[in-house]
């Protein structure tokens, strides 16, 4: 046999991604390096490599390939010796470390891939409003593909410290391509009218609602375009004042009607992220706050003459109807999960004259628990002073004047200029190992949490970069849309104002990070309350640091970490340094855990205490608790919540008012939910209390629950592990007795 | 401006740095939470800056009561 012909031999055919099946070409291999390797200058500040050694590299792997003398092989195989070799070579140079992270192949084995489609597997109860169809299974693969992609393309340390549990980048798969979560104006699209592909040419635009029936289908069609650029909640900030213009002279029949269609039209499109719903709330008052009281109304492409003063009754009768409808709830008696009511507690209307509207919002919490408080009473909520909203899971956005220069001109929409609430990223930190690492010393403490806080600044900053790039080349259009004066035909200003945009650091393990550093559980001693405040203190004193250098707006918050109060658990218990210590930590069943884990299971029964939560099973009574938790509010300025776990199937609404009363005016709390437990007959339609085995009206056994898993409801069969076993812990409470 | 008045009564007092996040958790902790400074504590009770001064001076008049009632129940 000759040289061509021995050649020839061992030569293999390729079967490439793309499709097709081509000869083996070593000068592929040089192609593919130099030019993937660009992006190491791009994300990592490291030159390329240079065609000496793509060729040398080349041949190394063409060497090992011809050695196998195999008739074909895959591009990913190639693609894997060529990242072989440079694991090798990355111990004399260090940048092939690099290349070889910008060089992996990002994806799931096929084995999982089969499992995510028949609904297993990875992350299948990461997020409990995923619904069961096939969208959902090529959301989870997209996911898997985009979370791995973003961790090798940050700076490995920042990448670890997330793998490693020291804290958790959330919603990893949106980081390259999406913002978090938005709160609109709906002004602004009642005055420029709805592009929903924000450029105008891929959908059709329509104009300015003009009718009820419109305004209300552009709000659903609003949130289900703007979930298609955000990866958390989208939501409306004073929801029923900008409506109201569009309801004068309807009957309340008409309006209730309405309302109805808006619940519907919210919570029957899966449109969302792999076919979710869009994760929606809206901020509700019964009247026209007074701020907005002279301001003049926008509605149906033009700016006034009427304010929004004259609409008092139109927003008390669409608050009236919102919630006879939501009392009533769907075809089957099932509650709205979305959107999420946030109920806005101002001290404009708790007074009695609207005792009878409020007394209609605790039916609904009696018959449901859904809605929400946002209760701006509490001198440091700064109420009157600019808009806010809590919105999402449980995130506080505010402008005021001294946040915002031309606040006034957003306030009177001036040349379309707008409020713009919302966060670009939340970064959690993994509390219990901070205390850890520092084992009871004080200053120790303090100074983990604050290099995380530079780790999480440092993420926010590569976070940035991508924006940055999304929004250069129009990635985000919805975000970005400027459409055309309805009277000028000049283009507005963007629908976001990404400046105002800020970054959320979330906690998580308060409960047990004070335990472990004192010794008791925020429900045992005043000192490990204590020192949780003074480790929030310290990071709000470092964070106004962070701010000024960098020159970003950071918010501290109470994340809802569905999965990350879980996965921080996991981390610690899977690390050796932390193993013995979590182990005495975590809350859950640790040893059906363990098992699980052994066994390699990931969605297995431990968790952290959320937040500045006390624990949930604690056997406190609710003031104590309250009185615990109410200390955190004022210091979480990027949100909080506080959760009444119902222990009554019929609690009576008018004993729920009188505490709603109580808390919002003689606490701190500033957001908070009443929590109860329903039971869903999928055989009869039926919607029971508390949690029931079997249907109490037909005696099915198949019967589906329903709680709040964190800041929103969904079934319980889609809740992960550990907030199934959070269910079962939590301890309730009794309001009428 | 508030300590020099103090200073001028003969009233003993101390000064305690609300950035000093022990300082500040212990208020906390009694679910006193201090908005703006500075801030007197008088026997348990705080007074803010918008009780203390009256858009730029001080509210003498309110102080001297507290003092007083304090000098009375001292005694």
């Amino acid at each position: 046999m000759n040289d061509s012909e021995l050649l020839q031999e061992i030569k293999p055919m390729v079967r490439r991604s793309d499709g097709f099946m081509v000869e083996w070409d070593r000068k592929a291999i040089v192609k593919q390096l130099l030019t993937e390797t660009k992006l190491a200058k791009e994300f990592f500040d490291v030159r390329p490599m240079t065609l000496e050694e793509a060729e040398e590299i080349a041949k190394e792997v063409e060497r090992r390939v011809f050695d196998l003398r195999l008739r074909f092989i895959s591009g990913p195989l190639i693609r894997e010796l060529v990242n072989n070799v440079l694991l090798a070579k990355s111990r004399e140079k260090p940048e092939y470390a690099i290349y070889r992270n910008i060089l992996t192949r990002v994806g799931t084995p096929v084995y999982d891939a089969y499992l995510i489609d028949v609904g297993k597997g990875y992350k299948a109860n990461e997020n409990a409003n995923l619904q069961p169809n096939p969208e959902t299974a090529h959301k989870r693969k997209a996911d898997w593909v985009s979370g791995e992609e973003y961790l090798l393309l940050m700076p490995p340390k920042l990448a670890d410290a997330h793998l490693s549990g020291d804290l958790h980048i959330h919603d990893l798969e949106y980081f390259g391509t999406r913002p978090f979560c938005r709160d609109w104006d709906l002004r602004y699209f009642f005055y420029y009218g709805l592009m929903p592909d924000g450029m105008g040419t891929r959908t059709s635009i329509a104009g300015p609602a003009k009718h009820p029936e419109v305004a209300i289908l552009h709000t659903a069609k609003i949130l289900a375009s703007a979930q298609t650029n955000f990866a958390g909640g989208e939501g409306f900030y004073n929801f029923l004042v900008f409506l109201a213009p569009y309801m004068r002279g309807l009957s309340y029949e008409k309006v209730k009607q309405l309302m109805q269609m808006m619940f519907f039209e919210y919570t029957q499109a899966y449109v969302a992220r792999g076919g979710q719903l869009v994760f929606s709330n809206v901020q509700v008052q019964p009247g026209v706050p007074e701020i907005w009281r002279k301001v003049p109304v926008v509605a149906r492409g033009k700016i006034g003459p009427e304010v929004y003063g004259d609409y008092e009754d139109e927003v008390q009768t669409l608050f009236r109807a919102l919630y006879e409808v939501a009392l009533q709830g769907d075809y089957w008696g099932k509650p709205f999960n979305f959107p999420k009511l946030e109920n806005g507690i101002s001290p404009e209307f708790f007074k009695p004259e609207y005792d009878d509207l409020w007394l209609e919002v605790h039916k609904v919490v009696a018959k449901f628990g859904t809605p929400y408080f946002d209760n701006m009473l509490p001198a440091y909520r700064g109420y009157g002073k600019g808009v806010s909203c809590y919105q999402c899971c449980a995130y506080c956005f505010v402008e005021t004047p001294e946040s915002s220069e031309d606040f006034e001109e957003k306030l009177y929409f001036v040349d379309g200029k707008h409020f713009t609430m919302g966060s670009w990223q939340v970064i959690s930190l993994n509390l219990p190992r901070i205390a850890y690492k520092a084992n009871g010393n004080d200053t120790l403490l303090f100074e983990e949490a604050k290099r995380l806080m530079d780790l999480a600044v440092e993420i926010f900053k590569v976070k940035r970069k991508w924006m940055d790039q999304m929004i250069k080349n129009n990635r985000i259009p919805f975000a970005t849309q400027r459409p055309l004066d309805p009277r000028t035909r000049r283009k507005g200003p963007p629908a976001v104002d990404f400046n105002e945009l800020v970054y959320t650091i979330g906690l998580v393990g308060g409960n047990e990070m004070a335990q472990w550093h004192t010794g008791y559980q925020l429900h045992e001693s005043p000192e490990a309350i204590k020192i949780l405040v003074r480790l929030i203190l310290e990071m709000q004193k470092y964070k106004r640091e962070l701010e000024a250098r960098h020159g970003i707006k950071i918010a501290l918050a109470r994340t809802p970490a569905e999965s990350t109060a879980q996965r921080f658990a996991i981390a610690d218990l899977l690390t050796d340094e932390f193993r013995a210590n979590a182990e005495k930590m975590v809350k859950g069943d640790l040893a059906r855990a363990k098992r699980m884990l052994m066994e390699g299971k990931r969605d297995v029964s431990v968790y952290y205490s959320n937040g500045t939560h006390v624990y949930v099973g604690a056997k406190v009574g609710l003031i104590e608790r309250i009185d615990i938790e109410q200390k955190f509010f004022p210091l979480l300025n990027g949100g909080n919540m506080f959760h009444v776990w119902l222990g009554e199937a019929n609690p009576d609404p008018e004993a729920l008012y009188k505490l709603t009363q109580r808390i919002s005016t003689q606490t701190q709390i500033g957001y908070y939910a009443y929590t109860k437990d329903l039971t869903i007959c999928n055989d009869c339609g039926m919607v029971t209390s508390p949690l029931h085995e079997r249907c109490p009206s037909c005696g099915s056994p198949n019967v589906e629950w329903w709680s709040r898993i964190t800041g929103y409801y969904q079934a319980v069969s889609g809740w992960n592990e550990a907030k199934k076993k959070e269910l079962f812990d939590r301890y309730r409470t009794a309001i009428s007795g | 401006m508030l300590k020099e008045w103090l200073k001028s009564k003969g009233a003993e007092f101390e000064e305690k740095s609300l950035d000093d996040s022990e300082v500040m958790a212990d208020l906390i902790v009694r679910n006193i939470y201090i908005l703006s400074a500075p801030a007197l504590e008088v026997d348990g009770k705080v007074y803010e800056e918008e009780t203390l001064f009256q858009s730029e001076t001080l509210n003498e008049e309110f102080l001297s009561k507290i003092l007083e009632e304090k000098i009375r129940n001292e005694r």
